[in-house]
């Protein structure tokens, strides 16, 4: 049994009404439940996390109250040291003194904030807050952490260190993760299982790369990554190198994600500008749908790209025009395959 | 001057009176604030039914005029009143009865209004955390400290600083020469009533400067960190 699982969740407040009939989050794996502001995402975490009770329908989780941790979307901290903070958790649950300050320092440490442990809460940033808040979640240990759009607020490089840490800590723990975004980049790029939501519905759901399949819209490209320094990796596609970002190690087996809308078409290389990868492809198909037509590329994998009209006249795009294909290191969502 | 020299002769009768004073506003207060704060603190915390008339009631409660209080009171435990025998009618207890209703409503109102001033999801977040209804509550008065003193501070100044209440309920006697229900307040009432203006203005400054000790200590535990 899944540590945590719901059934024929029904809640209605106002005119609005949630109606989950499924889900279940996996022990060492990350579920994202994605959707739209409003689309019923953190109250559905609120019941999953029993903080809310649905008017309909079972939440069950294996453990006590003590193995299910949620952190809220607005990171509400009490007033004091951010030591104190952390170790708010443990103290409910009667640790001792010295576990609990161990703990918390390494928690600190993991979210790379164990500077501040001696700060006074209220003179922290909005990512420091949120990172404070993660800390004080994940030194629980716990069963079961929900997270309520956990990157809100911090910066690019932050988040990507952050997503990293929750990642290794899920996968290290055993704990079975609900994260709550709205970002389909970082959804597809934190995710194993991904559960798509919009007005209260659960529209698809299943693991992330079948669910990305399913919802179309993504290119896909597999890959192996070759290096990574930094945070910044080289994937490999048969002959074929993009910079992509990602914590991933080298020799791991990934596929790309990028959005068509993120493709951009030239009939040069373009050295020097922004986006970091380009490679020549041949136009195989283009179909139209009002003022913007969807270009099929070929080289020795597939992609499409979306442009309109007078960039396609431009561009003087027929069957069978050679193209360069350009998109950033940032626009591409990196997924293990395993 | 006056004020001074009555203190530090040690007369006798001024000392007496300020202690009746000290006593009967510690008792109450602390009555009060065993029952204002908890009420407070559920009626700020939780949603029920009615809630709304609560609130109305507790706010109206707060101006409640002492001597419609301390009438209140004197009736109920007069000879031929519902708690007549008991015989509390003109005792400190007595005081004390009809001092709690008062400070009661205050401490609760300002307890109430403290925790409403708090994000509303700060006992959810601590109940993410695996908090209980006790240590949510614990936290909710922690991070409401300060307005949880100024609730006592407004407490403490109702109970020392009342009088109409307590002249009708406590009767400010002296028995066989020694002081019984007279306290500062009722001292001050007395005094000026007789014409002995000197010794009321040395009770209002006592009065005044033991306010003052007392408000400096409950500031710095609102201000405590």
């Amino acid at each position: 049994m899944n540590p945590l699982q719901a059934s024929g969740i029904r809640h209605r407040y106002g005119t609005f009404e949630l109606n989950v009939d499924q889900i279940e989050l996996t022990s060492g794996k990350v579920t994202c439940i994605m959707g739209r502001t409003g689309s019923g995402k953190s109250t559905l975490v609120r019941i999953l996390g029993c903080l809310e009770r649905p008017q309909h329908g079972v939440v069950q989780h294996a453990g006590g109250k003590h193995d299910l941790v949620t952190a809220l979307q607005k990171a509400i901290m009490w007033q004091g040291s951010v030591q104190e903070n952390v170790e708010y958790g443990m103290k409910v649950r009667r640790i001792g003194k010295r576990q609990r300050r161990s703990r918390a320092e390494d928690a600190l440490d993991a979210l790379d904030i164990y500077e501040l442990a001696s700060h006074d809460v209220r003179t922290l940033s909005g990512g420091q807050t949120q990172k404070v808040a993660l800390a004080r979640a994940i030194v629980l240990d716990p069963e079961v952490l929900l997270l309520d759009e956990p990157l809100a607020h911090i910066d690019q490089e932050s988040a990507r260190t952050i997503a990293t840490t929750l990642k290794t800590f899920t996968s290290r723990t055993g704990c079975a993760t609900g994260w709550v975004t709205h970002e389909v980049n970082e959804a597809l790029g934190v995710s194993d299982y991904l559960a798509v939501m919009d007005d209260g519905r659960m529209m698809q759901s299943g693991q992330t790369l079948d669910v990305a399949r399913l919802l179309g819209g993504h290119n896909i490209i597999p890959a192996k990554i070759e290096s990574c320094v930094g945070g910044l990796a080289t994937a490999a596609v048969n002959d074929h190198r993009f910079e992509v970002v990602t914590d991933l190690v080298a020799a791991t087996e990934v596929f790309l994600l990028v959005r068509p809308e993120e493709l951009t078409l030239s009939q040069d290389q373009q050295p020097g500008s922004s986006p970091r990868n380009h490679f020549e492809a041949t136009v195989t198909e283009v179909t139209w749908h009002g003022a913007v037509a969807t270009i099929h590329l070929k080289n020795d994998f597939s992609v499409t790209a979306v442009v309109t009209r007078p960039a396609l006249e431009e561009l003087g795009i027929i069957l069978g025009t050679q193209l360069w294909v350009n998109f950033k290191a940032t626009a591409t969502s990196v997924i293990p395959r395993s | 001057m006056h004020a001074l020299r009555l203190l530090l002769d040690g007369d006798p009768y001024t000392l007496e009176v300020i202690a009746t004073s000290l006593k009967i506003s510690a008792v109450s207060l602390a009555i009060a604030i065993a029952i204002g704060l908890p009420l407070g603190l559920a009626l700020g915390m939780t949603r029920f039914a009615g809630k709304g008339g609560f609130l109305v009631l507790v706010n109206s409660a707060m101006g409640l005029p002492p001597v419609v209080v301390g009438l209140f009171v004197f009736m109920a435990l007069r000879n031929d009143g519902p708690f007549g025998q008991a015989g509390l009618l003109f005792t400190p207890t007595a005081m004390v009865i009809a001092q709690v209703p008062l400070a009661v409503p205050l401490i609760a109102g300002i307890t109430m209004a403290a925790i409403a001033a708090l994000h509303p999801d700060i006992r959810l977040q601590a109940r993410g955390l695996g908090a209980g209804r006790i240590q949510q509550a614990r936290l909710v008065a922690r991070e409401a400290r300060p307005s949880l003193v100024a609730a006592c501070i407004a407490g403490f100044g109702i109970t020392i600083s009342e009088v109409g209440a307590i002249i009708i309920t406590g009767g400010n006697l002296l028995v066989g020469g020694h002081n019984y229900t007279r306290t500062m307040t009722t001292a001050i009432v007395q005094e000026t009533r007789q014409g002995r203006f000197d010794r009321a203005l040395a009770f209002a400054i006592i009065l005044l400067v033991l306010i003052a000790i007392v408000n400096i200590f409950l500031t710095r535990a609102q201000t405590r960190r």
